[in-house]
């Protein structure tokens, strides 16, 4: 069974950053999507996040999923290295890097590869379902136990995230598979989504057949809050051939 | 992965900040691993400990008691978590709760530098420096936890120059908490006697817009010359000096705390923070030796001129 992907993305600085740190990317040949939240200050962090969608998109056309991770990791592997030199060379060693999360489908299923606390997210049948775990501190300290969602959005820890590409000497992804069904909508995000909009309120705007008019939907509703980070969003839907 | 967590507990008035590493007993005594120097704590007041990963306090029969969220402890210890108010009498802490830090010694400073340089004998690769560039993401930072008491910049008097340069009335200069930064003149209406009322209320002559100050909690008063801190029986007691009081005669450069707000007292910028009286005493000493060098000089010359006819 083959599926055919429609996707549209939106992105937006927000009512507080003068810089939008984040890159949004569609591979042309509809295989890979991806956004990136860089870090560290000035034009660092969105050098990073650039770095990370370039990387992502020389990426060749391939049906076989193993092979398209496997490439996609080599990929983050270069633009980690890439923006170790870009922070060396540029930043005086200051710590640059990227979060990523990046949704691969291939003719026999999808995967998700992520580092840090980008997310994905899943809507079928009405239910918005988080399919990737933030690589964060308040993430661990929420899985531990020690805090709740609600207590780790205000925990002055939130935005620390321990797993990045381009900080480390290698890049930090994880993988997991994605099951896939017809109609299934995903929304890759950036933490300036999820920090405003809690899911319930992703998920009201969600309801939207369109996807265009989603995507607009889903950024007014952000753009009502204080928006205090870059906010992006990347929406996928599944169609059956 | 790291799984461990490091608990702390912060002093609402930002005085104390302790992490708790194994056992934490809590009390005045110079043998407790969190020595809190307040009258109204017990020698040894109240102990932490860590157990199954959760963090609990117990009360070792304090004369004024250990109270979390409200609540008076008995004998069991309780467990506490994350944003728990622990109060011991009346002095407040919250409860705070983050990744313990991987072991720092063998941690390189910078990873960034370091990664190029070696890849051996150090943390989880992705916990970076945050070097408090951005705002938004940033990536976990070994030295945090002595940052964060940094950032808790709030905390810390200030006492800056320019603030103290133009000050030639007496007056307060806030410190710490709602007041930081201010200064009020204390306008001296009457010689023989002017009083100024301090509180939380809105009609008090110093209003202070801080909810750990009572309504109406201590009063200042001039009288013939001096300066006098009065308590007026708050709830949070007043401090001089870091001493809790009742009545205090302020000298110039001192400070007092109601609740979480600090100030300095200043009678005039002129007025050097020492007292005068040592300053005039050096000053008559040396004279003194003047005086003795020159008599003895004198009675020398006389001598010389003695002998010489």
């Amino acid at each position: 069974m083959t599926f055919s992907w429609i996707s549209t993305s939106r992105s937006h600085q927000g009512k507080v950053r003068k810089v939008n740190e984040d890159s949004a990317f569609a591979h042309p040949d509809g295989m890979l999507w991806a956004i990136a939240d860089g870090m560290g200050g000035y034009e660092g962090g969105s050098m990073a996040s650039d770095i990370v969608v370039e990387e992502l998109g020389k990426i060749k056309k391939s049906d076989v999923l193993d092979q398209l991770v496997q490439n996609s990791l080599q990929q983050l592997q270069i633009a980690n290295t890439r923006i170790q030199r870009y922070s060396i060379e540029q930043c005086s060693g200051r710590s640059v890097g990227s979060t990523v999360v990046c949704f691969i489908t291939g003719a026999d299923g999808a995967a998700c590869v992520w580092a840090g606390d980008s997310r994905l997210y899943r809507l079928r049948d009405s239910e918005l379902l988080q399919l990737t775990t933030d690589h964060s501190e308040v993430a661990q300290l929420v899985a531990l136990g020690h805090l709740t969602e609600v207590e780790a959005r205000a925990h002055p820890k939130a935005n620390v995230i321990t797993r990045t590409i381009g900080v480390g000497r290698d890049q930090e992804a994880e993988t997991i598979l994605v099951n896939t069904e017809n109609s299934d909508t995903f929304l890759l995000c950036s933490d300036g989504l999820y920090n405003e909009l809690d899911e319930s309120a992703i998920l009201e705007s969600l309801r939207e057949e369109n996807l265009e008019s989603l995507a607009d939907d889903l950024m007014s509703r952000c753009m009502l809050t204080p928006a205090k980070d870059n906010i992006s969003i990347l929406l996928l839907r599944c169609l059956r051939q | 992965m790291s799984e461990e967590v490091q608990f702390s507990i912060q002093s609402i008035n930002g005085r104390y900040n302790f992490v708790i590493s194994g056992d934490m007993t809590c009390g005045r005594d110079a043998n407790c691993e969190a020595i809190i120097p307040d009258t109204s704590l017990s020698r040894r007041h109240a102990r932490f400990f860590v157990k199954d990963k959760a963090l609990f306090v117990e009360d070792l029969g304090s004369t004024n008691g250990t109270f979390v969220n409200g609540e008076q402890l008995k004998t069991e210890p309780r467990l506490v978590r994350y944003n728990d108010i622990v109060r011991f009498d009346i002095l407040e802490f919250k409860v705070f709760v983050e990744l313990a830090a991987p072991e720092v010694a063998k941690a390189p400073r910078h990873v960034v530098a370091s990664a190029v340089e070696k890849s051996e004998a150090q943390a989880p690769r992705s916990w970076a420096v945050n070097d408090g560039l951005g705002q938004g993401t940033v990536v976990m930072d070994l030295g945090a936890n002595k940052r964060a008491a940094q950032e808790q910049g709030q905390d810390e008097p200030v006492l800056e120059a320019s603030l103290l340069q133009s000050l030639d009335q007496p007056s307060l200069v806030g410190i710490r908490g709602a007041d930081r930064g201010k200064t009020i003149t204390l306008a001296i209406n009457d010689t023989a006697m002017t009083v100024w009322q301090i509180g939380r209320n809105a009609e008090m002559d110093i209003v202070i817009d801080d909810p750990s100050v009572s309504e109406h909690q201590a009063q200042i008063v001039f009288e013939q010359g001096t300066w006098k801190l009065v308590d007026v029986i708050s709830t949070n007691a007043t401090y001089a000096n870091g001493e809790k009081i009742l009545t205090h005669y302020l000298s110039n450069g001192d400070t007092f705390s109601l609740g979480a707000t600090e100030y300095l007292f200043r009678i005039s910028s002129k007025t050097n923070f020492r007292p005068r009286k040592k300053a005039a005493r050096v000053k008559s000493k040396r004279k003194i030796w003047i005086g003795v060098a020159a008599s003895l000089l004198g009675s020398l010359i006389a001598i010389y001129f003695s002998l010489l006819s």
